[in-house]
């Protein structure tokens, strides 16, 4: 198991993105399998890795828009009284 | 070049001169010293016994020379059961972790960074720190990761392909390797798609002359790819917990002393007795401080050894077995280390010149290993029906491996389970008793102590060098 600090969030719909995204690739990807004379070994984990960085980035600006969003909904209206500005004795 | 060195990394290297290690640093390596020296998170795996104790010896503007704590017996992954594959595995991924919490990585993830301190893995490549660029996201050392740690557990977890195999290779299993191991429908499921079958067809499509690819991929916004980063290691960590070796691993010698036991209760103890005392008394000076247990099997007897304050080498060619001594020595904190190691076919010496990685015999008889008893409890019978090693070179061996003494169980050719291993062949072995066995004994060893166990064929000895 491993330790609680290394637990995932988990996003439902960020994970049914993925899927979609892998199964497109696939469709695309593995009818081009060929036998070529040399085959960089390294090379498809590090485009893997650019990709899966590319899904990681966009997943982080989603969830920073989305917490944008939640925060500006939460933002008190003028005027209202948030004990931010205790109210003067004057 | 000089055994057992490091000599890869431009930026160092590394020389044994009288059991000491010290690590000579070139220009190419001062700025990764001091991202190691100057880290807290290595300090911290430091206290904790996990990263190499360093200390820096002499330093001028081209360089420097450290001295590294000595690893009484390095090891190798290709000895390792998996547990011990997949501890050094979680450590990478834990120091990696903790190094960008102050924007810092490793420049490489390879299981020979690591060594293990009887149960304990401690990573020794100092020079595997390095200042990280904030604006790259991505992990250089990722896909060698996945090579040497992640898809050889997964080919012992899923094929039972050994790490003696999957590892003799330096940089481990490539994904085309994998890859034609698996099924068309196995390819899609999720443990191998984004390992495996996603970089083959991914690798499969670009033109290898292009290499724009491993240039570092920079980005504007430093939180992002702090972000991208340790998502990227999180990854890696949970594709390592995938693999990660379960506890239930069973074979046909995990159960070898409880269920296919050659003793009763009374015999048992009259043995442990006889061998605690061993550990226990005064054989001519103090008890033994290191033992190489070779045939260990459950480890039942290393650990009395470690009880007793020894350092100890369990060997076994077993690797369920190798990995429960590894699991119950690091619930313990004893000082075992155990090792998949047949000494009938010893590990031989591998890497440049075969000097790189020293043979398992060069170093159980290196002076830093220098084992003061060696342990073949129940095994000499192994080693004579079912490998064929004739008597005399049996004890010749075990005079070359210690120090002083050898503690040996002798079992008779008339003992059930010696007739089981001979396999029918029992004139082969028709001379093989207990007055034989002395008398070859006699050539390297002096009979300090022995006991016949009451109503079996077999003899425990206590026999010191001559």
């Amino acid at each position: 198991m491993p330790p609680a600090s290394l637990c995932y969030d988990r996003h439902v719909p960020a994970r049914m993105v993925f899927i979609a995204i892998m199964a497109t690739m696939i469709f695309t990807l593995a009818p081009a399998l060929r036998a070529q004379g040399y085959v960089d070994p390294g090379a498809g984990a590090m485009l893997w890795q650019i990709l899966a960085a590319a899904f990681v980035g966009a997943a982080f600006l989603f969830r920073k828009f989305i917490l944008r969003w939640f925060r500006g909904s939460r933002t008190p209206r003028a005027g209202s009284d948030t004990g931010a500005n205790p109210p003067s004795d004057k | 070049m000089t055994r057992g060195a490091s000599f890869r990394d431009p930026g160092g290297r590394v020389v044994i001169r009288d059991g000491r290690v010290f690590r000579e640093v070139a220009s190419p390596g001062v700025a990764c010293l001091d991202a190691a020296l100057n880290s807290p998170a290595v300090r911290a795996e430091i206290e904790r016994g996990r990263f190499v104790r360093t200390e820096v010896i002499a330093r001028d503007a081209s360089g420097a020379t450290l001295e590294h704590e000595a690893i009484a017996f390095p090891s190798f992954p290709y000895e390792w059961p998996p547990e011990m594959l997949y501890e050094a595995g979680a450590l990478s991924i834990e120091l990696a972790l903790s190094l960008a919490e102050e924007g810092r990585g490793l420049k490489d993830a390879t299981p020979f960074n690591v060594l293990y301190r009887g149960a304990t893995p401690v990573f020794v490549d100092v020079l595997s720190v390095e200042q990280r660029d904030p604006s790259d996201p991505l992990w250089l050392a990722r896909a060698q990761f996945i090579r040497t740690f992640v898809l050889p557990l997964a080919a012992e977890c899923d094929f039972g392909i050994p790490l003696a195999q999957s590892l003799m290779q330096r940089d481990g299993m490539e994904p085309e390797a994998f890859y034609r191991l698996l099924s068309p429908p196995a390819r899609l499921r999720a443990k191998y798609l984004p390992l495996v079958s996603m970089p083959v067809w991914l690798g499969a499509r670009k033109n290898p002359d292009d290499a724009s690819i491993y240039r570092p991929h920079k980005i504007d916004d430093v939180e992002k790819s702090a972000y991208i980063f340790r998502r990227g290691l999180l990854a890696l960590r949970k594709a390592l917990d995938r693999f990660a070796p379960s506890s239930r691993r069973a074979s046909r010698w995990s159960e070898y002393m409880a269920a296919d036991c050659s003793y009763t209760p009374e015999q048992f103890a009259e043995k442990e007795a006889f061998v605690a005392e061993a550990f226990r008394q005064d054989l001519g000076g103090a008890s033994p401080r290191r033992v190489l247990d070779v045939g260990a099997n459950t480890g039942h007897f290393s650990r009395m050894a470690a009880r007793a304050g020894a350092s100890v080498v369990a060997i076994d060619g077993d690797s369920a077995v190798a990995g429960e001594i590894w699991r119950q020595a690091a619930a313990e904190k004893l000082d075992i280390l155990p090792l998949m190691v047949n000494l009938a076919q010893p590990t031989p010496p591998t890497g440049w010149r075969n000097l790189e990685c020293p043979s398992f015999l060069d170093r159980a008889s290196s002076a830093i290993a220098g084992f003061d008893m060696v342990l073949m409890l129940a095994v000499v019978h192994h080693m004579l029906a079912t490998e064929r090693i004739p008597l005399p070179e049996i004890i010749d061996l075990a005079a070359d491996l210690t120090t002083q003494f050898a503690l040996i169980e002798f079992v008779d050719c008339e003992d059930p389970m010696f007739r089981r291993l001979s396999r029918g062949r029992d004139e082969l072995y028709s001379s093989l008793h207990a007055d034989l066995f002395e008398r070859c004994a006699a050539a390297r060893f002096d009979i300090v102590r022995q006991r016949a166990i009451t109503g079996s064929k077999r003899t425990l000895y206590v026999l010191r060098k001559k």
